[in-house]
């Protein structure tokens, strides 16, 4: 049998059973639509959750003083906990190769002029560190830096949003001098304002200068530094750091809350775990969808089979090979699922381009697509569904006997 | 044409052996018009199966134009059906959803003639049953004679070298069923071997020769004079 007669058999029976082929279709279409639109929704909550780590470094640690949670040493709780200059060399001590330290000292929020126009703004005092730790992009100049830092600089560094509140436009802030409280500052550099709200309408200036205008004595807001992912004993250094600093304070060693330590590459590499997580349960779900289709179809085949024995038993009588049979009736079946799941990934793909423009950005969801892999991946599933869909009903046509269905009933 | 020696052929039925066919020998030459009569239960279509390769048997050998049947693979088998028999059955066994043009045209379909020579060898075909201008009917709008000269014309457009006829007139009226063994006289005189299993004595008498089987063996081979009798209606 050539292959145009075999293609027209196949639209024939299927045309002839239009329920039966519209059911069965549905099924296989539904299973690939949920499987390429789960999908996609994972990818847009990872995308979401990815874009939003992307705004720190994703190896960095921070180090604060909380309160105090569990009474120690006669420490009660609620006690609040301060960390100091002192405590950044016990850390430095605790973790040798820190990259990007970054130590804040903080006088809080103050209003800050430049000749007529005034803004208030928050003043932190840090190290270049920071601008590594909060992948910080520079729209002009340069970050606070090293030699800042040693020689107590009057300079500062401050984000687009707080640019555009102190200088007319069009005005280019670098080399122009700031007033904060009494302190003059000259700007030496602008970044770009981000998502992070934590980063807008800031002053940057070096922790050294911050620490003698503003008479903060050692207090810090923030120990911060990079720890190489390669580092081996990663999480042995950070319990040290979490040891020494409890006992330097006088509170339990496990009183996480008391000293805070947030490890972002430990966050990531949980989110990352989720997200396949999450991943590997869509392709659960999908899966097991599309199997529900497969055994449907399969079965419908087996009815179907069933139903034309007589018309098998003639086609064997007339000349049909047993493979001519099996033939028929999996190229059947592959026909059904390919052309039902093409239109469940076609759906799939529309609702997705749909909800992609429709769903708000957030940090939690972003832009969700069918990528091609998804859609290769689904197109050889169908096929092999399919033919396993088809093999057993069609294994079956095949061992039917013409002398048994061709019997007067 | 056909040889069969000895062939034995028993059923299975749970623990038990039925035999169905004992010891049968039969000769059938070439050009042979056969009937083929037993009461039902006899063995008789047991034996048209095995002729048909439709069915295998026990012990025996079964010589089909100089080849032996025997231990067919189901391809060899399908192979040989299309190649050499025709078959037509009582209950016509033609696909309802089809046109009686391509139930025609199927047997050709197996062995992949090109759709355009098909469909005329077809319609040459069904012209010879006279049914040329029913050819785009599908068999649910046909007369049961009508099915049945397509069924012939399906067995005849192989051009095979044996046609298989089991009860063909069984669903019949009498007058349809003389229109049919028209046709197939009519094809045995072109030089096809014809066999045809019957239990009405009327067809079988009109063949050459009528052989008898009971209880899976030949009881009675009788090789008649041609007879150009006029079947009796009742």
């Amino acid at each position: 049998m050539n292959l145009l007669d075999r293609w027209r058999e196949i639209f024939d029976v299927l045309v002839r059973r239009k329920l039966r082929t519209a059911l069965t279709a549905l099924s296989v279409a539904w299973g690939i639509f949920m499987l390429v639109v789960l999908l996609a929704a994972g990818d847009g909550l990872a995308t979401g959750v990815e874009s939003t780590f992307a705004l720190n470094a994703v190896n960095s640690v921070f180090v604060m003083g909380g309160q105090v949670s569990k009474a120690h040493a006669g420490n009660p709780i609620g006690k609040r906990v301060a960390l100091d200059a002192a405590d950044f060399s016990v850390v430095k001590r605790d973790v040798p190769r820190m990259g990007a330290p970054d130590i804040q000292f903080s006088p809080g929020a103050k209003v800050v002029s430049h000749g007529n126009r005034h803004a208030t703004l928050t003043i932190r005092g840090c190290f270049p560190g920071r601008a590594v730790i909060h992948a910080m992009q520079m729209e002009k100049g340069r970050f606070i830096n090293d030699d800042d830092l040693r020689e107590r600089r009057r300079v500062a560094c401050i984000d687009s949003k707080a640019a555009d509140g102190l200088f007319a436009p069009g005005e280019n802030p670098l080399g122009q001098w700031i007033t904060v409280a009494d302190v003059v500052l000259q700007v030496v550099g602008v970044y770009e304002e981000s998502e992070n709200d934590d980063q807008t309408n800031m002053v940057y200036m070096p922790q050294t200068t911050a620490q003698i205008a503003f008479a903060g004595g050692n207090e810090l807001r923030q120990i911060a530094f990079t720890l190489s992912a390669a580092e081996t004993n990663r999480q042995s250094q950070l319990d040290d750091v979490q040891r020494d600093l409890a006992s330097r304070k006088n509170v339990a060693t496990d009183d996480k809350r008391a000293i805070r330590i947030r490890n972002t590459q430990e966050m990531f590499d949980r989110f990352n775990g989720l997200f396949q997580g999450i991943r590997a349960f869509v392709w659960l779900i999908g899966l097991g969808t599309i199997l529900a289709g497969v055994v449907g179809v399969s079965n419908i085949m087996l009815i179907s089979v069933a139903e034309r024995t007589r018309e098998i038993g003639v086609r064997k009588a007339v000349g049909a090979t047993p493979s001519t049979i099996v033939r028929m009736i999996v190229e059947e079946a592959l026909v059904i699922t390919c052309a039902s799941g093409y239109l469940g990934l076609v759906a799939a793909v529309a609702v997705v381009n749909v909800a992609a423009r429709l769903i708000p950005k957030t940090e939690f969801f972003a832009s969700p697509q069918v990528n091609l892999s998804v859609g290769l991946a689904a197109t050889g599933i169908l096929v092999l569904a399919g033919t396993i869909a088809g093999l057993f009903p069609a294994l079956r046509a095949a061992r039917i006997n013409p002398i048994a269905a061709l019997r007067v009933e | 044409m056909i040889d069969l020696q000895g062939i034995n052929k028993s059923y299975q039925i749970g623990d038990r052996t039925i035999p169905v066919l004992r010891d049968v020998n039969l000769f059938v030459r070439q050009g042979e018009f056969v009937s083929i009569m037993g009461s039902s239960g006899s063995g008789k279509s047991t034996l048209l199966n095995i002729i048909g390769i439709l069915d295998d048997y026990d012990s025996g050998t079964y010589h089909l134009d100089g080849t032996l049947i025997r231990d067919l693979s189901e391809r060899e088998a399908a192979v040989y059906r299309n190649r050499f028999l025709g078959f037509v059955f009582q209950a016509f066994n033609l696909l309802p959803f089809k046109t009686a043009l391509e139930n025609v045209e199927l047997p050709l379909q197996y062995r992949g003639v090109a759709r355009g020579r098909r469909r005329e060898m077809a319609i040459e075909s069904l012209a010879r049953v006279g049914l040329a201008e029913r050819a785009l009917h599908v068999p649910s709008e046909m007369s049961g004679g009508e099915k049945q000269r397509v069924a012939i014309a399906r067995a005849l457009i192989t051009s095979p070298r044996l046609l298989l006829a089991d009860e063909p007139t069984g669903a019949l009226d009498s007058k349809t069923s003389e229109q049919i063994m028209l046709i197939l006289e009519e094809a045995n005189r072109a030089g096809l071997t014809l066999i045809i299993v019957t239990h009405e004595a009327d067809v079988a008498a009109r063949a050459n020769r009528v052989i008898r089987i009971r209880d899976g063996q030949v009881e009675e081979d009788a090789a008649r004079a041609v007879s150009s009798a006029p079947m009796v209606s009742p």
